[in-house]
């Protein structure tokens, strides 16, 4: 009885450990990607041993992005894909089905061993490349970041969205609609100290504060319940609530969904930032307003031709950010299935 | 006088009331506390969101109230979640009639579960092991069904399910009468107590363990598979990725509200009180404007003081 009580005691400490830990970990589907600790090059470090004008067919570029089982992600990849076949090159797609830090770094190890002609990584943990930098350099095969930024100096190119300049174009757009109305925004971020969460937050909450909304900043975890669950307690807390900013399309069509059935969708607009089907839907059934769609087709796209084009010795601009593409109901109907 | 106050002395030394009076008494004092700080807290609306916003959360945690006073741990609601989500997701895009849909996610769930029990019953694996095991693989299949595929805004008779106050509350209550109704009023509801207890007692007495605690975690992931169909319907979309830890959360659910982590203890009304206690205080953060950082410490703090409470109250009953 009393062994039961002390391994009860244990348990419970367990459970409550992994508790804390989980509301820390890493986002449930992370859509996209740092921005931050960007190289701050503006043209060209050619690759180290790179050959000069490769024949196509000799070229192999071994690719691995987040997850395939992210939408984001999974369209990149099919780019990019896409981009290699057009230009002849082969394309090896590591990619694992669901996000998983380890056996993306254990796939690009395994694969430096197969001589590839470049790597392109859209990192799961931009951290754990240490070693495996080393390894690709001592090969002579250079390393590009498609997304998210890897902080090493080896590193040939970078190809991400700019998500703070992304959140401050919506945040002006919000501005402009509100045209002077004052009221309370709710704007979530994503996973404590998550970079991309956080710039998309920063961008929107800063020009809605400019404009005179009174923000409150939250986190929503990526995690379309969570979001829908604050943005409820928010709506009754704030009667003057107005704007609803989610920084994951999924999010922003949950709390839209939400809005919509508590009868507010005149009262309360409803953001988001991705470009997915599942928002373009609730934008054009008047749901929801407006989302940043992330440019991952090109994104993609690019990322092979600065592969291709360091490896023929030719320079390459990276940093390179891409632009987000504003979606309402204007234009939805142009990315509509 | 006499007989009130016989009365009162019978009330007092109910064990029910008394089992459940510890997390009440700190459920209504935190609600009274964030009541009187936070005027926006004290509407009707605000007290329907804690409900609504608890329902999910409350549903798995029946589930998991059964299992654990069976001392049948499942690491693996979180995916079953995900999983029916996604088989009920996948049907309703495909045209199959709601309740169809719906009962196939139920089947997936229930069929989740058997294949829980069936595993720490035939192998003898310990059952954090073997749902560690299942939580990992049952993920994989919705990965399989469900990943990259656009599944939402579904038909407006799925919404309902999970849509406004009543939705999910209206489930929360089929799940507490099932889950009540089962420990309360069955032989194998009785057997879950006695074999949480003391496995070996129950098998010597008599009780087909094996056979019940497969029906146990039959009952687990059924309830997590309806939280996953509230889910679904509640946000209007199905995605692989989601109810990553919620287990942990079920788990603390059934916890806070006094029943055992080891079996043999514990009850559903509970868990009612153990998820409130949670709700309650998430919602009342944000009504207070407390930052979100302070969010995370207190909900965590409350959860080590409510154990800490229930772990002293048992010793200086043994």
């Amino acid at each position: 009885m009393k062994h039961s009580r002390v391994w009860q005691a244990v348990l419970a400490c367990v459970i409550l450990a992994s508790l804390v830990l989980s509301s820390c970990a890493a986002p449930a589907t992370p859509t996209p990607a740092p921005a931050t600790k960007a190289p701050v090059a503006t043209t060209a470090p050619v690759a180290t041993a790179a050959p000069t004008a490769a024949n196509p067919a000799s070229i192999t570029i071994a690719y691995s992005g987040y997850a395939t089982s992210n939408d984001y992600w999974n369209g990149l990849g099919k780019a990019a894909a896409a981009e290699a076949a057009a230009k002849g090159v082969k394309f090896v797609d590591l990619t694992t089905e669901t996000q998983d830090a380890s056996a993306q770094k254990q796939a690009i190890d395994t694969v430096i061993t197969q001589k590839p002609s470049a790597i392109i990584i859209g990192s799961v943990d931009p951290n754990v490349f240490k070693d495996t930098i080393a390894k690709a350099k001592a090969a002579g095969i250079p390393i590009l970041a498609a997304d998210t930024a890897i902080d090493d100096p080896y590193i040939s190119a970078l190809v991400q969205t700019d998500n703070l300049a992304t959140a401050q174009a919506l945040g002006d757009y919000i501005c402009k609609l509100l045209n002077g109305a004052k009221g309370t925004a709710l704007v979530m971020a994503g996973t404590v100290g998550h970079q991309t969460g956080d710039a998309r937050q920063k961008g929107v909450a800063d020009k809605l504060a400019a404009c005179g909304e009174n923000v409150i900043k939250q986190y929503g975890d990526w995690d379309e319940n969570k979001s829908v669950q604050i943005s409820t307690d928010t709506m009754t807390a704030n009667p003057d609530l107005n704007v609803i900013f989610a920084p994951f399309d999924p999010g922003a069509a949950a709390v839209a969904s939400l809005v919509k059935q508590k009868g507010m969708t005149s009262k309360i607009m409803v953001f988001g930032i991705d470009g997915l089907p599942v928002m373009f839907k609730a934008i054009k059934a008047g749901d929801s307003v407006a989302t940043m769609k992330q440019d991952n087709v090109r994104i993609g796209t690019e990322t092979v031709d600065d592969a291709i084009a360091i490896l023929n010795g030719q320079p390459v601009k990276t940093p390179d950010l891409i632009p987000g593409i504003l979606i309402d109901k204007t234009n939805v109907g142009k990315y509509l299935p | 006088m006499t007989t009130l106050a016989t009365r009162f002395k019978k009330v007092q030394l109910a064990p029910q009331v008394r089992d459940i009076l510890p997390p009440l008494v700190g459920l209504v004092l935190i609600t009274a506390v964030i009541g009187i700080l936070a005027p926006t807290f004290r509407q009707w609306a605000a007290i329907a969101n804690v409900f609504e916003n608890a329902s999910i959360l409350f549903i798995m945690a029946t589930g998991m109230t059964v299992a654990l006073i069976a001392n049948c741990l499942d690491l693996s609601v979180g995916s079953t979640y995900a999983l029916v989500s996604v088989v009920t997701g996948q049907l309703l895009i495909n045209q199959v009639p709601v309740p169809l849909a719906v009962l196939g996610g139920l089947v997936a769930g229930i069929l989740c579960g058997v294949v829980n029990g069936l595993i720490v019953t035939q192998t003898g694996i310990p059952a954090l092991i073997a749902t560690l095991g299942t939580q990992l693989a049952f993920r994989g299949v919705a990965n399989m069904i469900g990943a990259a595929v656009d599944m939402s805004r579904f038909p407006p008779e799925f919404d309902i399910l999970g849509s406004g106050t009543w939705g999910p509350v209206i489930n929360c209550i089929i799940a507490f009468g099932v889950v009540w109704f089962f420990l309360n009023k069955t032989k194998l509801g009785f057997h879950a107590f006695a074999i949480g207890g003391n496995e070996e007692v129950a098998r010597l007495a008599g009780i087909p363990v094996n056979r019940n605690k497969i029906i146990y975690y039959a009952i687990c992931g059924l309830m997590a598979g309806l939280a996953g169909i509230v889910y679904t319907a509640r946000v209007d979309m199905a995605a692989v990725n989601r109810g990553q830890g919620m287990e942990l959360w079920a788990i603390a659910g059934v916890v806070v509200g006094g029943t055992s982590l080891v079996g043999g203890v514990g009850s559903v009304v509970k868990t009612i009180i153990g998820v409130l206690i949670i709700s309650v205080l998430q919602a009342g953060m944000i009504h207070l404007h407390v930052p979100s950082f302070w969010q995370q410490v207190a909900t965590g703090a409350l959860i080590i003081v409510a154990v800490w409470l229930d772990f002293l109250q048992r010793k200086t009953r043994a």
